[in-house]
C-alpha cells in the first residue's frame, strides 16, 4: 500500500496538494500534517515514505526536519515543497540526498506529471 | 742709531706689530674679543685720542669706539650716525678738521685737556659696504697722513672680521629659523597623518554601516518576498481547482479558502509596507 505524507503548516497548502496528486491518479493513502513534529513522529517508525516536506515552518522547519530524518538515520524519500524561489534554498537542498526534488509552489499538473515521469513510486499501477 | 730715523727698521716693527694685530683679530669668534685685541694692540700701531668706525652691514650699522684704553660697541641703524658721518658717507672726501663735534666726544674726552685737538676722517668703501671712521688726534697724541696706509689695513681687517662674524650669525638666525620652519612642517605633516588616518577610519566605519545596512535591507526584502508568494501560491493552488470543482462545492470549499489566502497576503503585504517605511525612517535618522 503506497502512502505519501504532506508536512506544510498551511492547511490549504496542504489542501491543494492533496487535490492535485488525487486529480493525477495517485490511488494509494494520502497523510497530511501541519505540524512537523507530529510528522516525524509518524515517519519515523515507517520506511521508504514519499514526502512533500515544505522548509518555512514555525518551531521545526524543513531543514531541520531534515537534519532529524539524517541524525535517526531514517530512509524516506523528499521531495520539498516549498513558496521560495531562492537559489540559497536550492542549492541547499541539493546536500541532501534523501531529496529526490525541490518543487517550487503551487502544486499543479504539469509538475506533478513531471515527478511521476521520475519516481516510480509515483507511477499509476 | 735712533730708531725713528730707521726706516726699514721701524717698517718691520710695525709689520711685527700688524702682523700679530691681524692674527689675533683673525682668531676672533665675537666682537667682544675683537675689542679686546683692540684695546690691546691698535695704540702700537697708531696714535689716537678716540678712534671710531660705523661698518655698514646690510641695513645695520655697526658702531665701534675705542678712547682711554675704553671699548664701547653697538649695533644700530643708521639714524644713529652723526651729522659728519652721514656727510662723510654721502660725499666720500676725507676731513681733517679742528671742529671736533661736542656730540662725538661728550662723556669721554675733555677737548680742553689736550692741544690742538683734530678730527680726521674718511669713507672706505670696501667689500660693498662702507666703513666711516673717525679719529681724534692732538699734538701728544699725533696722527699723519702718513699712518693713513696702516690705519686702512686695520680698518681693512676689523671690517672683515665684523662681515664673517655678522654673516655667521645670520647664517645660525636662518638655520634656526629653518629648523623650526622644518619643525613646523614636521608637526603639520603628522597633524595632516592624523587627519586622513581619521577620515580614513570615518570611512571605513561609514561604509561597514553601509554594507550592514544593505545587508539587512536584502535580507529583509529576500525573507518580504518570501513571506509574500507563500499566501500567493496557495491563491494560485486555489485557482488552478476551480476547473475541478462544481459550483456549488467551489462555493462552499475553494472561496472560503481563497477569501483567507487573500486576507492572509493582504495582511503580509500591509507588514511589509510597515517595516519598510519603518527602516527608511531608521536610515535617515541615522544619516542626519
Amino acid at each position: 500500500m503506497k502512502k505519501i505524507i504532506l508536512v506544510d503548516d498551511q492547511p490549504i497548502a496542504n489542501f491543494i496538494t492533496k487535490k492535485i496528486i488525487q486529480l493525477e491518479g495517485f490511488d494509494g493513502e494520502i497523510c497530511d500534517f501541519t505540524d512537523p513534529g507530529e510528522a516525524f513522529d509518524h515517519v519515523s517508525s515507517q520506511e521508504n515514505l514519499l514526502i512533500f516536506l515544505d522548509l518555512n515552518m514555525p518551531i521545526m522547519n524543513g531543514w531541520e526536519f531534515l537534519e532529524e530524518l539524517k541524525t535517526k538515520n531514517i530512509k524516506h524519500q523528499v521531495i520539498i515543497l516549498s513558496s521560495s524561489t531562492s537559489s540559497v534554498d536550492i542549492e541547499k537542498a541539493k546536500l541532501y540526498p534523501d531529496v529526490v526534488q525541490y518543487v517550487i509552489k503551487p502544486m499543479n499538473k504539469e509538475k506533478y506529471s513531471e515527478l511521476a515521469l521520475h519516481l516510480d513510486y509515483l507511477k499509476v499501477s | 742709531m735712533n730708531i725713528a730715523s730707521n726706516t726699514a727698521q721701524l717698517y718691520r716693527v710695525t709689520y711685527e706689530a700688524y702682523s700679530k694685530f691681524a692674527n689675533d683679530i683673525n682668531r676672533c669668534g665675537n666682537l667682544m674679543e675683537v675689542g679686546d685685541i683692540c684695546k690691546r694692540h691698535l695704540k702700537y700701531l697708531l696714535n689716537f685720542r678716540l678712534i671710531r668706525m660705523t661698518i655698514e652691514q646690510g641695513d645695520k650699522h655697526l658702531f665701534f669706539e675705542l678712547y682711554n684704553n675704553q671699548l664701547n660697541y653697538e649695533i644700530g641703524d643708521q639714524a644713529e650716525m652723526h651729522e659728519y658721518e652721514s656727510d662723510l658717507s654721502y660725499k666720500g672726501i676725507p676731513i681733517c678738521t679742528d671742529m671736533v663735534p661736542a656730540k662725538l666726544v661728550r662723556d669721554k674726552i675733555d677737548l680742553n685737556r689736550h692741544s690742538n685737538p683734530m678730527l680726521w676722517g674718511w669713507c672706505f668703501d670696501k667689500y660693498d659696504n662702507k666703513v666711516i671712521v673717525s679719529l681724534l688726534a692732538d699734538d701728544e697724541k699725533i696722527f699723519s697722513a702718513g699712518d693713513i696706509e696702516i690705519l686702512k689695513l686695520v680698518v681693512d681687517c676689523i671690517q672683515a672680521k665684523f662681515n664673517e662674524i655678522y654673516l655667521k650669525k645670520e647664517l645660525a638666525i636662518r638655520n634656526q629659523n629653518l629648523s623650526e620652519a622644518y619643525e613646523t612642517i614636521k608637526a603639520k605633516n603628522a597633524e595632516i597623518h592624523d587627519i586622513i588616518e581619521n577620515q580614513q577610519q570615518i570611512i571605513e566605519e561609514r561604509t561597514s554601516e553601509i554594507i550592514t545596512k544593505n545587508e539587512k535591507l536584502l535580507h529583509i526584502s529576500v525573507l518580504n518576498a518570501h513571506n509574500v508568494r507563500e499566501p500567493l501560491t496557495r491563491i494560485q493552488g486555489i485557482v488552478q481547482l476551480f476547473e475541478h470543482f462544481d459550483d456549488d462545492s467551489c462555493r462552499s470549499e475553494l472561496i472560503p479558502k481563497l477569501e483567507e489566502s487573500v486576507t492572509e497576503m493582504d495582511n503580509v503585504l500591509k507588514e511589509v509596507v510597515e517595516m519598510a517605511t519603518k527602516e527608511l525612517g531608521e536610515l535617515k535618522a541615522n544619516r542626519s
